[in-house]
């Protein structure tokens, strides 16, 4: 049981960082073209490259996504998985995560705001941008905190 | 006045018991990084795991906790 407990922690750290990695390129991507088409700057060429190197990410971050979902229903139908991998430091880190988390969504819609006073957005863009780093931050810190 | 810290000597009683991180986070039901993050004095745990902890060396919580003055 120990070597099972200490495999999914490694594994669940390990498709963390899959994660971050590709939402870190698609929002290198996405974000710019974000901005540059509600400047209507943006040229077909670069907003070819822009979607190809965001659309490169999803696999990624589906896969990782997906066998994160997969490690947590494992972890929950198990009590002794249960008690041990979500024990209270990963609690405390989960707390802390989610602050960070909400905290980088409310940066995010603030630069926004103060970017539509220049900038004509559309809410949809925005709104999955803001998410994403709302999430995207929750991971990030996860991640830091639960590391060693 | 300094500011009090929380001290611990789980590695000794570990030395003592001759038993890993891993063996104690499988005794105590945790993992062995929440046991490493302990030891290190990076995270306070709490009454619940201290006692937890103490159970498992089969001591009192005050044998492998103490506050002391930084």
């Amino acid at each position: 049981m120990s070597n099972v407990i200490e495999e999914l922690d490694r594994k669940r750290g390990r498709y963390i960082k899959i994660y971050i990695m590709s939402l870190a390129v698609f929002l290198l991507a996405w974000i710019p073209h974000v901005i540059l088409k509600s400047t209507g700057s943006i040229s077909v060429t670069a907003d070819r490259v822009l979607i190809a190197i965001f659309a490169a990410t999803i696999p990624f971050q589906a896969y990782s996504s997906l066998s994160l979902a997969a490690i947590a229903r494992k972890i929950r139908i198990d009590p002794a998985l249960k008690s041990a991998l979500y024990n209270e430091l990963y609690q405390v880190h989960d707390m802390k995560a989610w602050k960070t988390g909400f905290n980088s969504m409310a940066i995010c819609l603030l630069v926004f705001s103060i970017l539509s006073l220049f900038l004509r957005f559309d809410v949809i863009p925005v709104a999955v941008t803001a998410y994403l780093i709302g999430f995207g931050g929750y991971q990030i810190s996860f991640y830091y905190l639960d590391r060693e | 006045m300094g500011e009090n810290v929380l001290k611990n000597r789980i590695k000794v009683q570990r030395a003592i018991h001759d038993w890993t991180q891993e063996e104690l986070a499988r005794r105590v039901g945790v993992t062995r990084k929440t046991i490493n993050t302990i030891e290190n004095g990076v995270y306070v745990p709490s009454t619940f795991l201290a006692l937890k902890i103490a159970k498992a060396f089969g001591t009192t919580v005050e044998d492998v906790f103490q506050l002391a003055e930084e």
